[in-house]
């Protein structure tokens, strides 16, 4: 018995090293896919350039006053671009990260491959 | 004894592989390798892991295989890294990173083709190490989520499912999706214990895997071993206990793979249902060791001789699960908190910056942020009830409830829901802000105060973004601050105006009798939305306190055990009446940790025993375990009391039988431990044998509530016994019990007292509490209550001297002379009425040598010797006898026959120290040289 479990033990582990790269493109895709998308809204929380726009002609700091509602909607005007522009960036962060899980083994392949390239 | 139901899974079993899904390798024809399961909610769950030697073993190697993979790749990972700097510094190529102007970049680029290579290697194996760690965590599948339209337990016999199907045909048929295999929803751990199990069952030679041997399993992991610890039980014991039953049964060849018992297969089956039902994603250890406990009536059995009920197993569990839902709620809160505004301000900026109100309140939003704030637990439904009246329009919560019941924790939990968004539309991104009235009152004359108020109400509402709390809002309520006459301080109507107005939202808390006499009748009242808040019952004071114990395990360096929690809660219910749960148990457990830690030492249990010795000393009620002295005192009480009372043995019999049955708590909890009347003439012992029990008892003479009732002999002294209305303080009677709940009431010469005074005691009698004039209960269930009578003496005594016998003589008493001046309700109440004898010269006698005793020992102190001579006793019995007055003639007697001339003999310097006196026959005191 002792034996066919070593057996079993050995091809499972070889049978891993070739699900390695599977699981990263299927399982392990879907792992980081789902992470990224926790961190953008994370971010879309933290910046919210919609809660901003919902409440541009809203006065900052309670200046009911004409003046307080052109300063503070002007304001907010810049304030929705400069987040949205922020969470764009915080978006396309998140990409790349998702753009380098799927180029990560590739990067270490190629490093590999590269070297034995040189080598001859 | 039944420690948890049992219930029966209609499970259904595969004969032909036996439950192992294969036959010689082969996938079994009958049943698909489903083995065993059953149908429920539409699906059918089956267990789909073989429970064979071969997988076990499998299993095992996996999970050594895999630590040691891990920690290999991670090590090779390493060791490439390692070699790569290496070669780095022994090149001295860190010198050119600073000559270099590219700096670093250069120095990455131009990197030997062998370190390159052994840094891309590297991490090529940590990648896969992180790999493994990720699949490893991974659970194969989660339980079904719990399906609130599903709520009856459609498993019990009769159910509807399972009279559709009852075939593994036609389970087959059904589609994949439905088919789920519960074995993938067990954790790594629980499968572990399940191997042990069947490894246990194999090495000791037994047919088939039961659920003691998951039990004895599940005892050696950490998680189970913790849980039976919080019970007060070590682990290593109850694996001894039951070793012996493993020893004793060993049936079969150890190389034999034993079977699993149809009991067993329940046990999964009811774990994976547990899961269901506490809303678990996976089936843990917990789970499995409800399961094993409910099928085996043996584990039952010992746990039950262990003190263990199925409650109480049920609690701790739960405290684990408590604490896992804490931690996690902290890590989700502390991730919360970072997003949130640390400056007051709401995420889109509308709000005003309030620097006055600042100057005299506290941001409890701020304060939770930084995490100062409690846990607030089990108070979800009063939580609920305030969000509901806060999103059903513009009214203000007004908490009411008594000190201590944890009102404040309730805003504190309120606080920490609004870090979390987990509040209606109305508190979202808005800051709770407390108003502390003593910073507004202070330094201020009245107007002052009161502009200060408008000035922060303006600002409030100004802000937009404050909700208002305002703890104790009855101190701002008709406060006179001492000023000229007039200037008293009654913002309730400008503050109602405020709050009325809705431009803001009002919390407030009051206390109950503040509600009733000052908020009813102010302008506040319309203003708000009254929300109760009851004293917690014990299983909600648990839950908190499990909640809490944390810190004083970590501050005091101990364990509790839930028995200390249990008692903690049990007795702070029962004998600490001035302060509500769960704040009266906390202090209890407060004090038993630095108890248990300066008794036990550090990492010490504690134990109901510490907490009970805690509590005994706070109330002076013997609350610990009976020791064999104890028990033999108890035992023996009738003859210790003789010491003191001469005959009456009805009486001296019916009280030690009261005490003994109040230490083995065999008696009801909600009256008087025992109600006596003591009848008889004067001087008789009805008030020594009181005092005598408050000695042996209560633990002193003094040790006892005595109310002279002939004091008492109008309607108006009730107010003395329980305060007067309106009047501060409280009476002698409520005061006196307070201050010593466990003690002993002598009403003496209750026949003197007025009717409506004796109808106040019929309540006492009855239900062991009385209300005093400030609305507090006060508790009267450990009290012995004596009353006294010489009602009813001259007809004692002429039936006495007729010779009618005594109990003739009482039941006469009761049924004529007592209704004058009892009713018979009163009278009724009594758990003993006694009728006391008159005292023969023979019990004279003897009372003679017990007060000659006191005597002799008030010498001893002062160092002279007083001796009894012969016949001394029998003249003092003869000079101090009277049928009629009973041992007080006796008193005179030696007050006049010895005491007096002792006291002579002393002033005039005849007797000295190491002097020796006889008390002769003729009452004579003779100086020995």
């Amino acid at each position: 018995m002792y034996f066919l479990v070593f057996q079993q033990i050995l091809g499972e582990a070889i049978l891993d090293l070739v699900y390695f790269p599977v699981w990263w493109y299927s399982f392990g895709f879907g792992h980081a896919a789902k992470n990224c998308w926790v961190w953008f809204l994370q971010g879309n929380a933290r910046l919210a350039p919609g809660l901003w726009l919902k409440n541009i002609f809203v006065p900052m700091f309670g200046q009911y006053d004409w003046e307080g509602r052109i300063i503070s909607f002007v304001m907010r005007f810049f304030q929705v671009i400069m987040r949205s522009l922020a969470l764009l960036v915080w978006l396309i962060f998140c990409v790349v990260l998702l753009l380098f899980w799927i180029g990560f083994p590739l990067l270490i392949l190629s490093g590999i491959v590269q070297l034995f390239i040189k080598a001859r | 004894m039944e420690l948890a139901k049992q219930i029966n899974l209609p499970l259904i079993y595969c004969a032909v592989c036996a439950g192992r899904g294969r036959i010689r390798s082969k996938l079994c024809r009958s049943c698909h390798g489903l083995t065993v399961g059953f149908f429920k909610r539409r699906n059918f769950l089956y267990w789909g892991y073989p429970l064979t030697p071969y997988n076990f073993a499998l299993e095992r190697a996996r999970r050594i295989f895999n630590r040691l993979r891990f920690f290999t790749v991670l090590a090779i990972g390493l060791n490439f890294w390692v070699w790569a700097g290496v070669i780095i510094v022994r090149l001295g190529l860190l010198k050119n990173i600073g000559a270099s102007a590219l700096g670093p970049l250069w120095f990455i680029t131009n990197l030997p083709k062998q370190v390159m290579g052994l840094f891309w290697l590297g991490l090529l194996f940590f990648t896969y190490a992180w790999y493994r760690s990720v699949r490893e965590r991974a659970i194969a599948a989660e339980v079904e989520r719990f399906d609130y339209n599903n709520l009856p337990d459609q498993t019990l016999p009769g159910a509807p499912e399972e009279a559709l199907a009852q075939t593994f045909a036609d389970a087959i048929k059904l589609p994949h999706k439905l088919k789920r295999n519960i074995a993938d929803t067990f954790t790594g751990e629980a499968r572990q214990a399940i191997g042990l199990a069947f490894r246990l069952a194999q090495k000791s030679g037994h047919q088939a895997v039961s659920p003691l041997h998951l039990f004895y399993s599940l005892l050696s992991l950490g998680r189970i071993g913790n849980i039976f610890v919080r019970l007060g039980v070590s682990p290593t014991s109850l694996e001894k206990a039951l070793e012996s039953l493993f020893k004793n049964h060993s049936t079969q060849s150890r190389a034999l793979a034993p079977s699993i018992l149809a009991e067993t297969w329940q046990v999964l089956f009811l774990a994976y249902n547990r899961a269901y039902e506490e809303h678990q994603k996976y089936v843990s250890v917990t789970e499995l060791l409800e399961a094993a406990i409910a099928w085996s009536q043996t584990l039952q059995e010992i746990l039950f001789d262990l003190g263990i009920d199925r409650q109480k197993l049920i609690n701790v569990i739960v405290w684990a699960r408590v604490r896992e839902r804490l931690h996690r709620e902290a890590v989700q809160f502390r991730s919360a908190a970072r997003h949130r505004s640390k400056h007051g301000m709401d995420r889109a900026m509308t709000a005003l910056a309030t620097p006055y109100l600042d100057r005299f309140s506290e941001d409890l939003t701020l304060l939770a942020q930084r995490g100062y704030t409690e846990e607030c637990m089990a108070r979800e439904p009063e939580i609920e009830e305030i969000f509901r009246v806060v999103e059903g329009g513009v009214e203000s919560v007004l908490l009411v409830g008594d000190y201590g019941v944890g009102k404040k924790s309730i805003v504190d939990g309120i606080a920490k829901r609004m870090i979390v968004n987990d509040v209606p539309n109305r508190l979202f991104d808005k800051r709770l802000i407390r108003l502390s009235t003593s910073a507004l009152l202070s330094g201020a004359r009245p107007e002052e105060a009161l502009e200060r108020l408008m000035i922060i109400m303006n600002e409030i509402a100004r802000a937009r973004n404050i909700i208002l709390f305002v703890h104790n809002i009855h101190e701002l309520i008709g406060v006179s601050l001492g000023g000229a006459a007039g200037q008293s301080l009654d913002v309730a109507s400008s503050l109602s105006q405020f709050i009325s107005g809705g431009r803001f939202l009002t919390l407030a808390t009051t206390t109950t009798e503040a509600f009733t006499h000052t908020i009813r009748s102010s302008a506040l009242s319309n203003a708000f939305t009254k929300v109760e808040v009851r004293e917690m019952d014990e299983n909600q004071a648990i839950q908190v306190l499990e909640s809490k114990v944390g810190y004083l395990e970590y501050k005091n360096q101990v364990f509790f055990s839930y028995g200390a929690i249990e008692k903690a809660v049990q007795y702070a219910k029962r004998y600490l009446h001035d302060v509500t749960l769960p704040g009266a148990a906390l202090e209890i457990l407060t004090e038993s940790a630095a108890y248990a830690r300066n008794h036990k030492g550090a990492h010490a249990l504690v134990l109901g025993e510490e907490v009970a010795a805690v509590v005994a000393e706070k109330t002076h009620i013997p609350l610990a375990a009976l020791t064999a002295n104890e028990s033999t005192k108890l035992l023996n009480l009738e003859k210790t009391m003789h010491e003191r009372v001469v005959g009456q043995d009805e009486a001296v019999a019916l009280v030690a039988n009261a005490l003994r049955r109040a230490r083995a708590e065999i008696r009801a909890a909600t009256r008087p431990i025992a109600n006596f009347l003591f009848l008889g003439p004067t001087g008789v012992g009805k008030t020594e044998l009181a005092k005598t029990i408050a000695e042996v008892y209560f633990g002193g003479e003094n040790k006892m509530a005595r109310l002279d009732m002939s004091e008492y002999q109008d309607a108006s002294s009730i107010y003395r016994l329980i305060g007067a209305p309106n009047q501060p303080g409280s009476g002698a009677l409520t005061e006196a019990i307070r201050q010593n709940p466990f003690t002993l009431l002598l009403l003496d010469e209750i026949e003197k007292a007025d009717k409506d005074i004796l109808n106040l005691f019929l309540q006492v009698m009855d239900d062991g509490r009385l209300t005093d004039s400030t609305g507090r209960v006060v508790d009267l269930t450990n009290i012995i209550l004596i009353a006294t009578s010489n009602a009813g003496t001259s007809f004692v005594s002429d039936q006495m001297r007729m010779g009618v016998a005594s109990e003739e003589i009482k039941n006469k008493l009761l049924h004529g002379q007592l209704r004058d001046y009892f009713k018979p309700e009163f009278l009724n109440r009594f758990d003993g009425i006694v009728l006391f004898k008159p005292l023969s010269e023979a019990d004279i006698k003897q009372v003679a040598g017990f007060m000659l005793k006191r005597i002799i020992n008030d010498l001893d102190a002062k160092g002279i010797k007083l001796e009894i001579g012969a016949g001394a006793l029998d003249f003092l019995a003869s000079i101090g006898f009277d049928s009629e007055f009973g041992a007080r003639p006796m008193r005179r007697a030696l007050e006049d026959k010895v005491e007096n001339k002792l006291a002579e003999l002393i002033l005039k310097g005849q007797l000295k120290r190491r002097d020796t006196v006889i008390l002769d026959g003729q009452g004579n005191l003779i100086q020995q040289p």
